[in-house]
């Protein structure tokens, strides 16, 4: 046991000599960070949430009233442009700040109290931009209430001439202007109406760093371990592996001490990430406890995956491929650049290959949700024993391969 | 290699097999394939206690594998190997503590000192702290890099780079040292300082199994020498015995000036690789 600590030891005394790799370890992911939890970072004072529409207006003050609605309604901010062209003009710019405009022509006021008929054109930019479906619903909306205004208007008329056989022209025309007006206000001031609120939660609100500091600190702590397990690759091509095996040191001290001295650093990083993703980005810690299991489990199982992936391959050039493909596949599968229920429920569902995903899952109970130490056991457990399936696939991996190394 | 020669070489190895508690080593038989490979084909000699012992052979003739298997490192498929009297598959961590070995490339950690070097490896025989400083500064001073133990093995020459890699099989203090090629790749000064350092540890009484290319090194170090050649050994004897060879067989058709005229009438002249 000795030899395996000595072997540790020795790994982590390389690990220190080269400066270069520690400022990688750290200051990298504390960089990518700063940037990537800023951009995801939910600001309470961010302006609600509306909509730009052009407007051509052909009808003039005829549809005055109409378009009072329509910017009764909050969410659509009405931009009145000369003609078509403008509109054009307006949907077209890079920025893509007006998704949409409509064309209301000359007469459509008058369609509107039910005489003739005229059609309202909406256009919207190309794609599925979100803002310009909801121009475009909020704009169906407010014609189709005209038309129940409309609709009301006739069904008082022949009401009343049910009731007053003999009624004269003008007092029809009074009733359905009554009920039109009516209509009309009770468009503008609804008596019945619907209001959105979101469920206050307890405790602190997450921001974006909540899931960018466990999830770069897990990434880059992933491409540390495995980097540094490839020194056994390293360690045959120079030759010290095969000197060691010559010794008396036994080949699983050999191995056991390499993963130790990863396990070391990959723990001594992610809690160092996530000690400076706290403090000095304000992410929460939530559960301490918890927090403290999870950065000791997933270091355990990220050294287990390097062993696995060491063993596979025969150089560090064949390690760097397909490392690289493992850690920036199970991140972004796995959740650690964003939120695991982001994702569509298939994906989520393979991700569960990942140990990213079992990690991410567990930080995000305690760093977004405020669970506690019993809700992320599961995902504590499913580490270790991940780590330890990796460690004897690669074990046997090893012993397979035994007779071809000393040839 | 004519039936004669072989005989020669045959005789030669069965009488040097024949068991002596004075034997360090005893190879009998020993043969070890790779697959469908074989690199070595049953060979047998012996090594007495405080002899330089030469191993020539050209390349692919199975000298590495020969050491694999005196080391521990490979078990011999056939034939067994005896180390200080120990089983080398049986008793193999007891044969390891007690020999050293000096690979043919420089398996050392370049990024620490020497003396962090020779600590670690020594480490790994579990050597108590204070001795292992000891015979640390022991074997810096013997190789000539003492001044020099606190820089990286980076910045040393391939000179020093060899020296501190013998220095390091010796750490452990070892019975039995086996040196693969120790001064492949180095410059005529630093091989001459090798070349000291080697019959130091003669003159010390350790017993030496040494593998080369240069038949000089092998003239000026070793007591006696075994010639192998595709996994066979075909010759073995003291330099003397060797270059006798010409009158007892038919295919040395000239008397060889030296050996390496000797190793390249028997192994031919034909590259290997």
């Amino acid at each position: 046991m000795n030899r395996l600590f000595q072997v540790a030891k020795k790994d982590l005394t390389l690990l220190w000599k080269d400066k270069g790799a520690l400022v990688y370890m750290l200051v990298v992911p504390l960089v990518l960070m700063a940037i990537l939890g800023s951009i995801f970072k939910v600001d309470s004072s961010t302006e609600s949430f509306s909509v730009p529409l052009a407007v051509v207006n052909q009808d003039g003050a005829a549809s005055k009233q109409f378009t009072d609605v329509l910017s009764s309604t909050k969410v659509l901010k009405l931009e009145f442009v000369a003609d078509e062209a403008a509109a054009k003009q307006r949907l077209s710019e890079v920025s893509n700040s007006v998704p949409a405009y409509i064309v209301i022509p000359a007469g459509y006021g008058a369609a509107l109290e039910g005489q003739g008929q005229a059609q309202l054109v909406v256009v919207k930019t190309p794609g599925n931009d979100a803002r310009a479906a909801a121009a475009e619903s909020i704009v169906r909306d407010v014609v189709n209430s005209y038309n129940a205004v409309g609709t009301s208007r006739a069904a008082a008329v022949a009401a009343y001439k049910q009731a007053m056989p003999n009624a004269t022209a003008d007092q029809l025309q009074a009733v359905g202007q009554a009920a039109g007006s009516q209509a009309q206000e009770s468009l503008r001031k609804p008596t019945a109406s619907i209001s959105a609120q979101e469920q206050k939660q307890d405790g602190p609100t997450p921001s974006g760093f909540d899931v960018v500091v466990p999830g770069y600190a897990l990434m880059f702590a992933l491409f540390a371990i495995t980097n540094g397990a490839g020194s056994l690759l390293e360690e045959k091509e120079a030759g010290t592996f095969k000197r060691l095996l010559l010794t008396p040191l036994r080949p699983w001290a050999l191995i056991g001490g390499k993963m130790f001295a990863q396990y070391v650093i990959g723990v001594t990083q992610v809690a160092l990430l996530l000690l400076i993703g706290t403090i000095g980005f304000g992410a929460h810690a939530g559960n301490l406890l918890g927090l403290v299991l999870l950065t000791l489990a997933v270091p355990f199982a990220a050294t287990g995956l390097a062993m696995l992936l060491v063993s596979l391959v025969r150089s560090r050039r064949q390690l760097a491929s397909i490392a690289t493909l493992v850690v920036l596949g199970s991140s972004a599968l796995g959740g650690a650049w964003f939120p695991l229920w982001l994702l569509p429920n298939w994906m989520q569902g393979i991700s569960r290959v990942t140990l990213t995903s079992w990690a991410m899952e567990g930080f995000n109970k305690i760093m977004i949700f405020g669970k506690g130490v019993g809700d992320i056991l599961p995902n504590v457990a499913v580490l270790i024993v991940y780590g330890l399936v990796c460690y004897l696939i690669a074990t046997r991996l090893f012993r397979a391969r035994s007779e071809e190394i000393a040839a | 290699m004519t039936n004669a020669l072989q005989e020669q070489a045959s005789i030669t190895t069965l009488t040097a097999t024949q068991s002596d508690t004075n034997d360090v080593v005893n190879v009998a038989a020993a043969a070890k394939s790779f697959g469908k490979f074989e690199a070595v084909k049953g060979i047998s000699f012996t090594i007495k206690r405080g002899e330089t012992f030469g191993l020539l052979g050209p390349n692919g003739a199975g000298k590495s594998t020969t050491i694999n298997m005196i080391s521990s490192y490979l078990r011999p498929s056939s034939g067994h190997v005896t180390v200080l009297g120990m089983d080398t598959v049986k008793q193999a961590d007891d044969i390891k503590e007690r020999i050293g070995v000096v690979p043919q490339e420089l398996a050392l950690y370049e990024e620490l000192t020497a003396e962090e070097n020779l600590t670690f490896f020594g480490q790994m025989y579990q050597l108590e702290r204070k001795a292992l400083q000891v015979r640390a500064a022991e074997l810096l001073n013997l190789m000539g890099l003492y001044d020099r133990r606190s820089e990286p093995v980076k910045h040393y020459s391939g000179g020093m780079k060899r020296r501190l890699n013998i220095a390091v099989g010796l750490i452990n203090n070892p019975d039995l040292l086996l040196l693969d090629e120790p001064t492949v790749g180095v410059d005529p000064q630093s091989r001459n300082a090798i070349f000291d350092n080697i019959e130091q540890l003669k003159a010390r009484g350790l017993t030496l199994l040494y593998t080369t290319h240069y038949m000089e090194e092998a003239e000026r170090l070793c007591d006696r020498i075994a010639i192998v050649d595709n996994g066979k050994l075909i010759a073995i004897g003291t330099l003397e015995q060797l270059l006798a060879l010409r009158d007892q067989s038919e295919i040395v058709v000239q008397k060889p000036r030296g050996l390496e005229e000797l190793f390249l009438q028997l192994t031919g002249k034909t590259l290997r690789e």
